[in-house]
């Protein structure tokens, strides 16, 4: 069981700061989304919690120590940076066999990532030949090869097709579930919502939001649908009692804002009104994110 | 750091680069030997019958394998740059000076193939002329093995010396032309304006070990000693950057 902490970190480049005092952590068993914008600092700071980027200030741990002080850091931490982090010439496992040697683990690990990706069939052919969905597949294989607790994984979804998503999302479950700690970063937010369990929002380096994915699409759901034969009475009731309330032209039906479902159905049982439909809006995750990101 | 030299080696082998560098490597020299042997029987240089025109056939590698050698050692590091595989390397690893430990004692092993190579075709290539042209074999084959050994060695030293560059310029084009400007334009200009130092500069003293010129100053084990510090200064240099580099 092994927890990601990241403390206070930052990052400059030049004049640029790439990650502003950023704080979180992902906790074994639970799958945690890292969701921002496009250079908001997710790959940064991914690359800082392994070592590979040195922080201005702060700390990344990975369980109590920084990433090259692990005494098996392969076999602790499985990471997917970028898709394409290969020698084009090289077959799919010939570059996993040199993964596998550096990391002191036995070649039929390659057969067994292999198969768990679905590469078989294209294993020995050269890796620069491969589709995206197929080099992600690759990654993914190189970063399960040495079985490890903690899974890293940047904007793995991309370019998977459905059946790959699907795929993706069942592994990195039975991982979490297994007691992996699982941070994934992407920005196609419908499957994200589909995968993880939380979520760490960033905008421009800074943390936004770390909540549960249900949470934060309930909390931003403040718009109730309404429909009711007496309209206009009921708007007036609701603008009373500090509702914002949008009338949709030509129908029984508005959107109230600022006001939650029991108070609304209360307020028109009060005022003796009949109400025919009450249902909160459900935001998705995408509207969440894009209201969290909007700067 | 067994297992990263096992990854090293696996690097090596497993790309085709490799093996169309040694053979490159060995086509270069066949063609220095029948340049050689036709200069030799154009007149331009005593005839292959003679004994320093023997020598000279013998010893076509010394000066081109090392300097194909220093081409080979850029591309160790620059390649995994350039294909974005540095950061899985350090992942597996992360004591960086630990991987340059790894890649140095792969890449010193490739560049003495590649010496082997080069001299072993010398050799071929020369008795084959000494077949060829019906003469007997008269150069001094104590010189001629001395060829061989000093070549693999020079080779494997140069190998060295690009890995170094490789690692401190990092961009594969820019090592490369870096490596070439160095070799084919700064040494032979301040070899010409400073005369004193001509014989001390790295692709004389490679030479200088490959063979080439037995009786020069400075001798056999200076200029080992002081190919192999050219190649720990850039070594050094290599480490001290890729150690603090962001990946």
């Amino acid at each position: 069981m092994t927890t990601i902490t990241v403390s206070h970190l930052t990052k400059r480049f030049g004049p640029t700061l790439a990650v502003d005092d950023l704080s979180f952590d992902v906790r074994p068993g639970v799958v945690t989304g890292f969701l921002g914008p496009n250079g908001s600092g997710k790959s940064t700071t991914m690359r800082m919690l392994l070592g590979l980027v040195r922080p201005t200030a702060g700390r990344a741990l990975i369980g109590d120590v920084p990433y090259a002080d692990l005494p098996d850091p392969s076999g602790t931490v499985g990471a997917l940076l970028e898709a394409d982090a290969f020698h084009p010439a090289r077959s799919g496992r010939a570059h996993l066999e040199i993964l596998a040697a550096a990391a002191g683990r036995p070649r039929q690990r390659v057969d067994a990532v292999l198969d768990t990706v679905g590469l078989v069939a294209a294993a020995d052919r050269p890796a620069g030949g491969y589709s995206l969905g197929m080099r992600q597949r690759l990654g993914i294989a190189g970063a399960l090869l040495a079985d490890p607790d903690v899974l890293i994984l940047d904007e793995p979804a991309n370019g998977l097709d459905p059946q790959g998503v699907r795929d993706l999302r069942t592994l990195l479950r039975d991982r979490a579930h297994g007691g992996a700690s699982v941070l994934v970063s992407s920005h196609q937010l419908a499957e994200m919502a589909l995968i993880a369990d939380e979520v760490v929002v960033i905008r421009d380096g800074a943390l936004v939001t770390h909540d549960r994915v249900g949470a934060l699409t309930t909390e931003h759901a403040r718009a109730l649908s309404v429909r009711s034969p007496e309209l206009v009475r009921l708007e007036a009731v609701l603008r009373q009692a500090g509702g914002r309330v949008h009338p949709d032209a030509g129908s029984d039906r508005m959107v109230v804002e600022d006001l939650d479902a029991p108070t609304v159905a209360r307020l028109a049982l009060d005022a003796r009104i009949e109400v025919h439909e009450l249902t909160e809006r459900t935001h998705s995750l995408e509207d969440a994110f894009l209201e969290l990101t909007a700067s | 750091m067994r297992d990263q030299l096992r990854a090293e080696l696996l690097k090596l082998r497993s790309v085709r680069t490799t093996w169309l560098f040694l053979a490159v490597t060995a086509a270069v020299v066949a063609l220095a030997v029948i340049a050689q042997a036709m200069t030799a029987s154009g007149g331009d240089l005593p005839p292959v019958s003679d004994p320093e025109t023997q020598l000279m056939l013998f010893q076509s590698a010394s000066g081109l394998a090392p300097v194909i050698a220093v081409l080979l050692g850029t591309l160790g590091l620059a390649t995994e740059v350039r294909h974005h595989t540095l950061a899985s390397t350090f992942l597996a690893n992360p004591r960086r000076e630990r991987v340059l430990a790894a890649k140095a004692v792969a890449t010193f092993a490739l560049g003495a193939v590649l010496g082997l190579v080069a001299a072993a075709t010398a050799v071929i290539g020369s008795w084959l002329v000494l077949l060829v042209t019906s003469t007997g074999l008269v150069a001094d084959t104590d010189r001629i093995l001395a060829a061989v050994a000093g070549t693999t060695f020079a080779a494997a030293l140069a190998a060295l010396l690009g890995l170094g560059i490789g690692g401190i310029v990092r961009n594969q084009a820019a090592a490369i032309g870096a490596a070439l400007i160095v070799m084919l334009a700064v040494e032979p200009l301040l070899g010409a304006f400073v005369p004193d130092m001509a014989a001390w500069l790295p692709s004389a003293v490679a030479s200088r070990i490959a063979g080439a010129s037995p009786d020069a100053d400075p001798g056999l084990v200076a200029s080992a000693s002081l190919y192999g510090g050219y190649a720990l200064v850039a070594m050094a240099g290599a480490v001290a950057v890729v150690r603090r580099v962001d990946v």
